[in-house]
């Protein structure tokens, strides 16, 4: 009965998590991987889940944490250094944003992945500062400077890809 | 107020506090730059909530279900439990007597094989061979110079699964016997006999230890035998049976 709650109540959320996993690893087999892989975490977990708290985000910190398991696995590790400082930069004019989801989905996944997973979750998953910083075990200052950098760098490629 | 982009980053999000939010607000009144940077996230934030998500594979949520009703169970969590039962089962099955005469057999067989058994004592004397046994720990029951055609030759320690046997060499002609001196657990009473690796083997049960005795004709393992049946009331041993000492 509890694993048909647990799909009931965490299946819903799967094309979510597995556009964030695409967006995160960058390709179709790793992801799926990723998602199952939380999925299965969460279920052995889910007797520690409270009732009534935000279940997407608590699927999200979940995913996070199997990632860096992953990367680990691989004697891997995502990208943790902070970009120097990119301003001051100048300021494009508003109809620079490049046009259509291809070109943004490509920018986007030319960002380094530590700013890409903020941006995701804060920008496409809409999870507030504080569940992207409990999702990623950082402080809400660190993930307000991720996204900021995040953003700043599609602002660059996006506008040049129009220049 | 100079730029803070990081904080503007923060407005657009709706994460300050409203000491802060103020103070933005009033610098992006007079500072194109921040307010060109806010409109322009304000603006990506709406096309990337916009963005289709990548398509879903399309056995996923099938291999997803499948593999909650049959997870994979980790390794260890069946390798350990395994591996302690084999360990425990090993524990008790070694004082099982078919054990014991299995790994004699074999150890008495390895010895013989070579051109010339590995003796680290040798002598005819049997005083002699319980000597040098117990000068190095190991009581050993008085032990017959021979019997029928066979003859004393040496001895020397044994290794063993677990532990080391005082292990004394007979032989005549192309006939070998062995007599082991065994500590450690047995699971018979007084004695057992039977056969293993094409070998007869009695055991005899006396003062916590195992006097077995291993050849290849059972005449003989049974006239040693009886040299031991009538002495085996030897003394209760004085030191335990330790491995060698070097």
């Amino acid at each position: 009965m509890d694993r048909e709650r647990f799909e009931a109540e965490a299946l819903p959320h799967l094309r979510r998590l597995y556009g964030v996993a695409y967006r995160m690893t960058g390709n179709a087999a790793d992801a799926e991987d990723l998602v199952q892989d939380t999925l299965l975490r969460a279920w052995r977990g889910f007797d520690r889940f409270q009732a009534g708290t935000n279940l997407r985000a608590w699927l999200h910190t979940i995913l996070q944490r199997v990632r860096v398991d992953q990367l680990r696995r691989k004697s891997r590790r995502p990208p943790t250094e902070e970009l120097g400082e990119t301003e001051p930069m100048v300021p494009p004019p508003q109809d620079a944003l490049a046009s259509g989801a291809e070109a943004l989905e490509r920018a986007l996944g030319g960002l380094p992945e530590v700013f890409r997973t903020a941006v995701v979750l804060r920008d496409v998953e809409e999870l507030s500062y504080a569940e992207i910083a409990a999702a990623l075990r950082v402080p809400i200052g660190t993930v307000m400077s991720r996204i900021h950098r995040g953003r700043a760098l599609l602002r660059a490629v996006l506008q040049g890809s129009r220049t | 107020m100079s730029c803070r982009p990081e904080l503007v980053t923060g407005y657009v999000d709706g994460a300050l506090d409203a000491q802060t939010t103020a103070e933005i607000e009033a610098h992006l009144g007079s500072c194109e730059t921040c307010r060109t940077q806010a409109g322009f996230e304000r603006e990506l934030r709406h096309r990337l909530t916009e963005l289709p998500p990548p398509s879903l594979p399309l056995d996923l949520e099938r291999e997803v279900r499948r593999r909650l009703e049959h997870p994979r169970t980790p390794i260890l969590r069946w390798a350990l439990p395994l591996a302690a039962s084999l360990a425990a089962l090993l524990l008790w099955g070694r004082g099982l007597p078919a054990f014991v005469a299995w790994e004699l057999a074999r150890d008495h067989a390895h010895c013989f094989s070579a051109s010339r058994v590995p003796a680290e004592v040798w002598s005819p004397d049997a005083e002699r061979i319980a000597r040098w046994f117990e000068s190095r720990g190991t009581m050993v029951p008085p032990l017959p110079s021979g019997t029928d055609g066979l003859e004393l030759v040496g001895g020397r320690y044994c290794p063993l699964l677990d532990r080391f046997a005082a292990h004394v060499y007979y032989e005549g002609g192309r006939r070998q016997l062995s007599v082991f001196v065994v500590s450690g657990p047995a699971r018979f009473e007084e004695t057992w006999a039977g056969r293993s690796r094409g070998h007869s083997i009695r055991l005899l049960r006396s003062s916590g230890r195992t006097v077995a005795i291993v050849a290849t004709r059972e005449e003989d393992v049974e006239a040693v035998a009886a040299t031991f049946t009538t002495s085996l009331a030897w003394s209760t041993p004085r030191r335990a049976l330790v491995p060698p000492v070097s």
